[in-house]
């Protein structure tokens, strides 16, 4: 035996007495996100949550985005192939491939996040009440218009964007009888630039409170109103700090907390195939602090009214 | 429709437009002298990123501009190395060039905000020109846009002019015409064609660091969302005429915002179908084109000597 082949012996002896990585352990989950974590809203909500998740319980974690809808499958079946014991997507979009595929992986728990569906034994959903945060920031929005005209700006059409649009109407005409909402499409979560024109759009046909749901184009809705000078109001991140003249406040969509209560309840055991609802009680939805200029403005007759809407929310008592 | 709604709808349209525009002019040029870039989605994307990176370092938009133009010309002459130098097949390394700019400015802009957010961009603001901004109608239309879109308009009448009445013009119209020609009359057919690749990235950087620092002020991942393909179909629906290319980006981009506006006029339609006119603009003036079109002869073909 020569030297050099010693020690390789000495360094494979070495290796395989060395204690295993505890994989068994430690629980692994897989985030399947649709879009990039860097996108300011849905899908930073999510990777924010996942990285609160991983340092509280301990967890491994992977993350996979940019997930188009034709790899959603391929995306959810490799991670279950691999063992994960979690694996989480992040969009109604993944309920079907979902479907489709979790009871060829019994010990996998699959939940999807923004839908509501749920399939024995391992599927699980956690939606926000997002027509009910979109009633809040209706609310907010017919309070403090002067104009009477308020619009909102979706990113696509989906069922929570389609709710949050509903409940947004309704909040502003519950405050406000007489107010005009406009509501538009961009039909693209990313395309910022059209998110903008078609703010500024609503802008010039008079609205002067505006919102946004979707992904990045959220970005130019809020560039839009800032350049205008009009008020909008945040969904779902607090988004303050973006523009703290312009946004009056934000309607929390914690997704977030979905997951953390996912991943608490498969750790404890207490999860049930089944879909979970979270609204204001739950802190599932929430409404961000009034703060520098908007503090003033909302003045303590304003302040009754939201805190009315909020408690008519709490009680599920929106007409 | 009030003229409020009409003077809004033709200044969002010209805003819409440029970014096409830009892209356009540096690949109808580009396409006159044969090499074919489908790649401009992804140099956009990279000079969008530069653009915002830079602005906020140097402070000024203008510094942002010179970064878009310099790593616009970088990714040009990458597509010309491996088109007009090593003879590969242009509309694969334009499709990598795509993806090239994807990747790099999507994992370039995480490098720099790492995760957190985005202080403020410097963005070009819009020029007032004093009375003529004022102007009712023809104020907020014509001369109340950021100065960029003035140097795009004058670009294009340069580059008519320039592609028909001068020298360097005749020759790139030669090698994209008839390279074998052009050689024998002692033009260096790779060379212009080098050089024509690295205007036309050039010119792509510019249209996105329009769309990131000038139409907005910020960068998201994929942002020019197929403004790049609009552009190759503005330059054959155009005729390969850079004051053609002009007409086309307006229509586009006024198409564009007139659809957004009939979105809230008639809400009883599926907002799809508004979302589809300015593509159903673009097919229908590729189809009539299709008929009359003169390509240049030798586009996408590489040249070798004998």
């Amino acid at each position: 035996m020569t030297a050099r082949s010693c020690a390789a012996f000495a360094f494979a002896l070495g290796l395989a007495t060395l204690p295993l990585p505890v994989a068994a352990e430690t629980l692994r989950v897989a985030l399947v996100l649709p879009g990039p974590i860097s996108d300011g809203t849905f899908n930073s909500a999510a990777h924010k949550g996942i990285e609160a998740a991983k340092a509280k319980y301990g967890i491994e974690v992977s993350i996979r985005e940019n997930t188009d809808f034709a790899q959603i499958t391929e995306a959810l079946t490799a991670y279950a192939r691999e063992g994960y014991d979690v694996i989480i997507g992040h969009g109604f979009q993944f309920a079907e491939p979902v479907l489709e595929i979790h009871a060829d992986y019994p010990r996998t728990w699959f939940i999807v996040n923004t839908a509501q569906v749920s399939a024995e034994p391992n599927v699980a959903s956690f939606d926000n009440r997002w027509g009910d945060a979109g009633y809040i920031a209706g609310a907010v929005a017919g309070l403090v218009t002067q104009k009477g005209i308020v619009g909102h700006i979706g990113g696509i059409p989906v069922p929570v964007i389609e709710d949050y649009n509903a409940g947004f109407a309704r909040g502003a005409a519950r405050v406000k009888p007489d107010v005009k909402v406009l509501s538009a499409y961009v039909g693209s979560f990313s395309d910022i630039a059209k998110g903008a024109e078609i703010t500024t759009s609503l802008i010039e046909q008079g609205a002067d409170v505006v919102t946004s749901t979707g992904n990045e184009n959220v970005v130019g809705t809020i560039q839009a109103a800032t350049q205008a000078g009009v008020m909008a109001i945040g969904t779902a991140f607090d988004s303050h700090a973006f523009a703290p003249d312009t946004i009056v406040t934000t309607a929390l969509i914690n997704m977030d907390v979905n997951i953390d209560m996912a991943i608490g309840k498969v750790i404890d055991g207490s999860i049930l195939p089944q879909a979970y609802v979270l609204g204001l009680n739950e802190n599932g939805i929430g409404l961000a602090p009034f703060r520098g200029r908007f503090e003033a403005m909302m003045d303590a007759d304003k302040r009754a009214v939201i805190d009315a809407v909020l408690a008519d929310v709490a009680a599920g008592k929106t007409p | 429709m009030d003229w409020i709604v009409i003077t809004g709808l033709l200044a969002s349209g010209v805003r819409f437009a440029m970014p096409i525009l830009f892209a356009a002019l540096g690949e109808t040029v580009g396409q006159r002298a044969g090499v074919l870039n489908v790649g401009l989605e992804g140099i956009m994307l990279v000079g969008a990123f530069l653009a915002v990176v830079v602005a906020m370092q140097t402070g000024t938009p203008w510094g942002g501009l010179a970064a878009a133009i310099a790593g616009g010309t970088a990714m040009g002459l990458l597509h010309g190395v491996f088109c007009v130098r090593l003879k590969v097949d242009q509309i694969v390394a334009g499709i990598a060039l795509i993806l090239l700019g994807l990747g790099l400015s999507g994992f370039g802009y995480r490098l720099v905000t790492a995760g957190g957010a985005p202080g403020q961009v410097p963005g070009f603001q819009r020029l007032n020109l004093g009375p003529l901004s004022d102007l009712p109608f023809l104020g907020p239309v014509l001369f109340s846009h950021p100065a960029p879109v003035y140097l795009g308009l004058a670009c294009a009448v340069a580059l008519a002019w320039g592609l028909s009445r001068t020298g360097i013009g005749l020759g790139i119209r030669a090698v994209g015409e008839n390279p074998k020609a052009a050689d024998a009359a002692g033009i260096d057919v790779d060379r212009v064609r080098m050089a024509a690749c690295a205007f036309g990235g050039a010119m792509a950087g510019v249209g996105g660091a329009f769309l990131s620092t000038a139409q907005l002020a910020g960068f998201v991942e994929n942002m020019v969302s197929g403004r790049g393909f609009i552009a190759i179909a503005c330059v054959v629906f155009a005729r390969w005429n850079p004051l053609g290319a002009v007409a086309v980006a307006l229509a586009f981009g006024i198409a564009e915002a007139a659809q957004i506006r009939l979105q809230t006029l008639y809400p009883g339609v599926p907002y799809q179908a508004f979302v589809l006119l300015p593509y159903v603009l673009a097919l229908v003036g590729l189809v009539s084109a299709a008929r009359t079109v003169h390509l240049p002869s030798a586009l996408a073909r590489p040249y070798r000597k004998d």
